[in-house]
């Protein structure tokens, strides 16, 4: 409170913030998702649209409209955004920017070398590619053999190579390799992100250091969930976890124990925070997936992130809920053109 | 004027459309600008309506006409556009005319693909062509090298040794050549040179001109390239690099031979589709050019197809799905109109039964329609600015016109400068016809549409300006000035008359800056200018003070008329609406308020213009004035009390739990060592933040409290200190000698600020018993008299009649020394602003600065104080107010001491130092309320008749400060001194105030 961020933050950051207020407030309201929701086809859904922030944004679609063109018009708009604001920033938002585009630029790069183990051509792996995480090099990541192949030629240079310190290694890029390397990188990249955000101080570690711990800890619930029944070992699980969130250490110990879900339950009860999350979790039948709970929380912890001022958290937060609201919007065409309108009310409301 | 002066009737109309007609119905409506829908569909979404589909086709032909806009203009063919606007199109024609687009479309995106094919290959060749060319430039250096395979630039040691291993290896040596981006190539040479280990060279040079890529047409600079690579592996890589990297590669001949041959393929080759486009190119163009005609009219009629959609839309349908309802405001006026609509509608699409209309009671109040012409737009859109009228309402744009204008004139006279804006008005509205103004950028526009505002302006500035006498802030003189100078000079008049007047002769005109024209010698003033200000003013050095007093009442004059003007206005809409209630509970007191106080005002202002009306009664008017609207606004300035208090409480509790909150949170152990710094941070912050921040800002707003909004009640209490002039004041504390009013109290060792003396001021004058407390007749409040145990009624304050004493107060304020200095310095006006004001408008009238001049003349001599008659009046003052007869007490009050008391009063009277002899009286004054207020709370029964003097210290302690003045910087007079003195020598009731004052004083 005393570093006084308030007395500054505004010469450099100003502009940016209150662009990104602007835009948070385009945000799709309740009264639009229940329109969108009486939507009988994807045409109703672009008439919809155009009355929002999203504007005339699938005018010159000539082709009949799908959900992936609406997906990539959005994304693209999102994109145009994002860039804005990246080109306008000034150190040490701009390495702020860069962090949050790093997440993307590892899944892209896995993205690229799985496909690239299943023997699908570049271009079509790149249309997958979330835009955001583009970079010059990233289409060459398929002729790299091990993670230290692909790091010496080709990451060297990208922001994303003092991520692979923990994961220098000759295997064989094969499908549990590849999987292991992605969560090796995020823990770092996650790690690191933290740290940057808490040497930075002020409001800013106040808003992001939550939001990145319940990051870490989600990434260990959901690595936990994925590993059930697979040929990874425990102490394999372990090196995974990202250890800045709430869970570290000890529940990071007793999750690499766990063995099935209520196990896992257990040692999320230990925890203020994460018991109502895991008893809000139905069996099957009825109640909500593990996932989507998780996605609640991460847009509360959003939303509260406006609440404050002269901090770089409302950028994240910004990003993280327009990607909800077009999972959302992408669930909602889903469910329009394949007729199964009995889910097309399970997208995460934004508050 | 009718309907410029309020809006016209409305009312509400039911159409009911057959389903087949609606669309020309809605059509011909639309044609003639008649009425506006209301939306009877408003809680269904905008895709769940009719004619959602309809919608959606136009919406379709609106993308395939700006596709078609859009290749036009790229190929840079001029858009005829038409000069009428085509109605919407019948609907049978849409059906004709959607597919008459949607094949021109196809085709238009088919030749557009076809010609961005051969494009496209024409750019490969091109590209290859250089890269043949250039490439040759690489290897020419290494032509002694043979065979072609083992062909590399020797460029540096370690591929050389990489050389003769890897021939040794019998691996072969390839080569790859292409373009690649300009920016991404340094990024790809180093990819790849990471990627092969050193096993590739890489040689590059930079293409001279861009070449444009044909999907985009955005031009992009490229590097030809060379890579010479070892190895079947690492070519394969590099190939996978050069694709990651977008390179265009193009196969490397091998031979010299091979080179030449693909270069004459690829000359022909190139030849060929020049041809080729050129034809497409060519065709393309009729294409275009076919479309160009007609596109500007489709896209007109399509938004109006599409207008005509959404208006259907908003309509409902009835039970039988036949006929469509809609509602609509139409004016009155217009509703012969609006049924000829239909008919025509109707008779168009050819139907069998008519649709027609129905006007239908309504209570909801009526959207606003004012119907404006090229003139009154502008001021329409001024008016609109501060909110649309209601319905039926006066429309105040009718008066604004004139008005407006004529306001903001009242601020730019000036004849040259209003001329020139004339000018340039009326040269926009000679040519307002022509294309280039109407559709001109943001601000001429702006400038444009307030073409008539801006003429009427111009030429009221003219006038004003003309009043004003003023062209380019210089006074022209069109009828010769009024004044005579010449008459001034004593050569020019009998003399008799010049022993009577004060005259110029050439020893005043050599040796005075400023001279004084009399208007009182014959021949000097001959009769006012016949129009505004005469020029001579232009001329004089107190031609501000004229003007601005002269500017001030008019525009006060001004204003009074135009807000009553508008409370009038009011009256005729209350009329309008038979809201009776409302005149008498709104338009009447408002007027009353408004006449009563500024009317006054005004007829004051004109009184004294014309009838030379009596200056006293004029201030008493302005300042009574002054006072209502100083109770208004102080009312609402003393928020900021509230606003502050709550501010500092919350600043404070927030400071608290920040910070001590937390720090009495930590654990016992370690919490010790953290409260200490804990303490220390909040022990700054509190005085900081808190005490010096707040305080300062706290003290900052006080003094606004008591300045501005006060300033009213202060210039109250100047001018009534000021007409009571220094004899009543001496009056008054001998008044608290005489009564013997102790005075020990516990608040008056405090120093004085001004502020609390000006507030005991106040509480003074609120206790005297209205007007007749002034006449010295008044009763203290019964306390006082208690303490005071004084036989009559004890006056604390006997005031003077105010006229005597207030001539007094300006011409013998400087204590009958230097009278020729203005006796009150400049910053003290705000205080004495009223009478000196006064004085400048007292003398306003006249070309030059009329000085003050002494009344009482010469200087009082210290020759017996009874033979001084300002004494003798003081005299007289004490005894009235006191009802005392016995014309011994004074004298005995005179000689008290040796004479001492009677040497003070002289003193008083008469001892100025040159810097304090302008203040001194006033300052003097301040004590008095001070003095009063302390009598308050004084405890009951001393005796106060002839109290023993008490001894007083020579000189009074130097802790004591003589408290400053606030608005003059200067030390009080030493009278203040008494009133510290009193409470430091306590046991004193009987004040003998002459000790002290005499040796201090004189010092």
């Amino acid at each position: 409170m005393l570093e006084g961020a308030e007395l500054y933050f505004n010469a450099d950051h100003g502009y940016l913030e209150g662009l990104v207020r602007g835009c948070k407030a385009g945000l799709l309201t309740q009264q639009d998702y229940i329109n969108l929701v009486q939507c009988e086809t994807l045409e109703d859904l672009k008439i919809h649209l155009q009355t929002t922030d999203y504007g005339n944004f699938l005018a010159n679609q000539t082709n009949p409209l799908t959900v992936s063109i609406i997906d990539t018009e959005m994304r693209k708009k999102l994109c145009r955004e994002f860039e804005y604001f990246r080109n306008h920033s000034l150190e040490p938002l701009s390495t702020f920017f860069t962090y949050m585009t790093c997440s993307y630029m590892i899944d892209n790069v896995i993205l690229l070398m799985n496909g690239a183990l299943q023997k699908k051509s570049v271009k079509e792996i790149l249309v997958k590619c979330h835009p955001l995480g583009r970079f010059t090099e990233m289409e060459a990541v398929n002729i790299a053999e091990t993670p230290s192949d692909l790091f010496n030629a080709i990451l060297v240079e990208t922001p994303l190579a003092p991520f692979f310190q923990d994961c220098m290694s000759e295997n064989t890029l094969d499908e549990l390799n590849i999987e292991i390397l992605r969560n090796k990188l995020y823990k770092s990249y996650i790690e690191a992100f933290y740290k940057f955000c808490k040497n930075h101080g002020d409001v800013t570690a106040e808003i992001m250091c939550p939001i990145l711990e319940f990051e870490a800890d989600r990434r260990a619930f959901i690595i936990t969930l994925n590993s059930f029944g697979t040929e990874l070992s425990k102490e394999d699980r372990e090196t995974l976890y990202p250890t800045c969130g709430k869970l570290y250490p000890e529940g990071l110990r007793l999750l690499a124990q766990a063995e099935d879900f209520e196990q896992m339950k257990r040692v999320a009860d230990h925890y203020g925070v994460y018991k109502p999350l895991f008893e809000a979790v139905g069996d099957g039948s009825g109640g909500k997936a593990l996932e989507d709970v998780f996605y609640e929380r991460e847009v509360q912890m959003n939303v509260l992130a406006f609440n404050r001022q002269f901090h770089y958290g409302v950028f994240y937060a910004y990003t993280k809920l327009k990607e909800q609201e077009m999972r959302n919007v992408v669930w909602i065409a889903e469910c329009i053109s394949q007729r199964h309108r009995t889910k097309i009310n399970s997208y995460i409301p934004i508050l | 004027m009718g309907s410029l002066f309020r809006s016209e009737t409305m009312c509400l109309a039911q159409l009911f459309l057959q389903s087949g007609t609606a669309y020309e119905c809605l059509s011909a409506l639309g044609e003639k600008g008649l009425v506006q829908f209301r939306d009877l569909n408003q809680n269904v979404s905008s895709f769940q309506r009719k004619f959602v589909g309809e919608v959606k086709r136009c919406e379709e032909l609106e993308r395939i006409l700006a596709y078609l806009v859009q290749e036009i203009n790229r190929a840079d063919i001029p858009l005829p556009e038409g000069e009428t606007s085509p109605p919407a199109p019948p609907l049978k024609q849409v059906l004709e005319m959607q597919e008459q687009l949607q094949k021109l479309e196809a085709e238009l995106r088919e030749v557009t693909k076809n010609k961005e094919k051969l494009r496209r290959n024409l750019l490969e060749l091109t590209e290859y062509t250089h890269v043949l060319r250039v490439t040759k430039t690489f290897v020419k250096r290494n032509l002694e090298f043979e065979p072609a395979y083992e062909e590399f630039p020797p460029l540096e040691n370690e591929s050389l040794l990489d050389y003769s291993c890897m021939q040794r290896l019998g691996a072969k040596l390839g080569f790859v050549s292409g373009l690649i981006n300009q920016g991404k190539a340094e990024a790809f040479g180093k990819t790849l040179w990471r990627a092969c280990r050193g096993h590739s060279i890489v040689t590059h040079a930079e293409l001279e001109g861009p070449l444009e890529d044909p999907e985009t047409g955005e031009v992009i600079k490229w590097y030809v390239f060379l890579i010479s690579f070892w190895g079947e592996q690492i070519g394969r890589k590099v190939k996978k690099i050069c694709d990651c990297y977008h390179c265009h590669i193009y196969p490397y001949p091998n031979t010299a031979e091979e080179r030449r041959e693909i270069q004459e393929g690829l000359n022909t080759r190139i030849q060929d589709l020049y041809t080729v486009l050129h034809k497409t190119e060519d065709y393309l163009r009729q294409v275009l050019c076919k479309a160009a005609e007609s596109v500007y009219g489709r896209v007109i009629q399509v938004k109006k197809m599409k207008a005509i959609y959404h208006m259907l839309n908003m309509c409902s349908f009835d039970v039988t799905n036949k006929c469509l309802i809609a509602e609509v405001w139409c004016p009155e006026a217009d509703l012969h109109e609006l049924r000829l609509a239909l008919e025509e509608g109707s008779r168009e699409s050819g139907a069998t039964i008519p649709s027609f209309m129905n006007t239908i009671p309504t209570k909801e109040t009526p959207p606003t329609l004012i119907r404006t012409n090229k003139f009154t737009e502008g001021f329409q859109n001024i008016v609109d600015a501060y909110g649309v009228g209601s319905y039926r309402e006066v429309n105040p744009a009718l008066f604004t016109i004139i008005t407006f204008p004529f306001l903001f004139a009242v601020m730019f006279g000036d004849l040259g400068h209003g001329f020139v804006m004339f000018l340039f008005a009326l040269l926009l509205v000679l040519n307002e016809d022509h294309p280039r103004l109407s559709q001109s950028q943001e601000i001429m526009r702006m400038v444009f549409n307030g073409r008539y505002i801006l003429l009427l302006m111009g030429l009221f500035s003219v006038y004003t300006g003309l009043v004003y006498n003023d062209c380019f802030s210089k006074s022209v003189s069109l009828f010769g000035s009024g004044w005579n100078v010449s008459a001034m000079y004593s050569s020019s008049h009998s003399p008799a008359e010049q022993r009577k007047m004060v005259l110029w002769n050439d020893s005043v005109i050599r040796h005075n800056r400023v001279l004084q024209l009399d208007p009182s010698v014959p021949g000097v003033f001959r009769g006012p200018y016949p129009l505004g200000i005469d020029p001579i003013w232009n001329l004089a050095t107190n031609r501000l003070t004229f003007l601005n007093s002269f500017k001030m009442k008019m525009s006060v004059i001004f204003g009074i008329i135009h807000m009553t003007f508008g409370v009038i206005l009011g009256i005729f809409n209350h009329l309008h609406f038979r809201k009776k209630f409302n005149i008498y509970l709104v338009s009447i007191p408002e007027l009353l308020f408004m006449l009563c106080i500024f009317g006054y005002l005004i007829f004051m202002i004109v009184y004294k213009w014309l009838f030379n009306f009596g200056e006293i009664l004029m201030t008493q008017v302005i300042h009574s004035i002054e006072y209502c609207l100083g109770c208004i606004s102080n009312t609402a300035s003393y928020l900021r009390l509230w606003a502050l208090s709550l501010a500092h409480a919350q600043l404070s509790d927030v400071l608290w739990a920040m910070l001590m909150r937390v720090g009495l949170r930590v654990d016992t152990t370690y919490g010790v060592l953290l409260l200490l710094p804990v303490i220390a941070l909040f022990a700054v912050l509190t005085v900081f933040i808190l005490l010096i921040m707040e305080g300062l800002s706290a003290f900052l707003h006080a003094i606004r409290l008591h300045c501005d909004p006060r300033a009213q009640t202060i210039v109250i209490l100047s001018r009534v200190q000021l007409c009571l002039y220094h004899l009543r004041d001496t009056v008054t504390l001998s008044v608290t000698c005489l009564a013997t009013v102790s005075l020990s109290t516990k608040r008056a060792g405090q120093s004085q600020t001004r502020w609390r003396g000006l507030r005991a001021a106040v509480k003074l004058i609120s206790v005297l018993p209205g007007g007749r407390g002034r006449q010295s007749g008044g009763r203290a409040p019964a306390p006082l008299r208690a303490q005071a145990g004084a036989p009559r009624p004890l006056p604390r304050r006997s005031a003077p009649p105010s006229r005597v004493p207030l001539r007094a107060s300006v011409s013998a304020g400087p204590g009958c020394r230097g009278a020729r200095r203005p006796w009150v310095p400049a910053p003290a006006a705000a205080v004495a602003g009223a009478p000196v004001a006064r004085g400048a408008v007292a003398t306003d009238a006249r070309p030059a600065l009329c000085s003050l001049s002494p009344v009482l003349g010469g200087c009082c001599r210290l020759c017996g104080a009874m033979d001084d008659l300002r004494v003798l009046w003081m005299r007289d003052r004490v005894y009235t107010a006191f009802g005392i007869t016995d014309p011994q007490l004074f004298e005995e009050l005179l000689n008290r001491n040796d004479g001492e008391v009677e040497a003070l009063i002289l003193h008083f009277l008469n001892q100025t130092s040159d810097e304090e002899g302008a203040s001194t009286l006033f300052f003097y004054r301040k004590v008095v309320p001070e003095e009063v207020e302390m009598e308050i709370g004084e405890p009951r029964g001393r005796p106060p008749a002839a109290p023993p003097p008490a001894p007083f210290p020579a000189s009074p302690p130097r802790g004591l400060q003589t408290p400053a003045h606030p608005a003059l910087g200067l030390p009080c007079r030493p009278q203040m001194r008494i009133v510290a003195h009193r409470v430091q020598a306590q046991s004193s009731h009987w004040v003998n105030w002459t000790s002290p004052l005499g040796k201090s004083d004189l010092e």
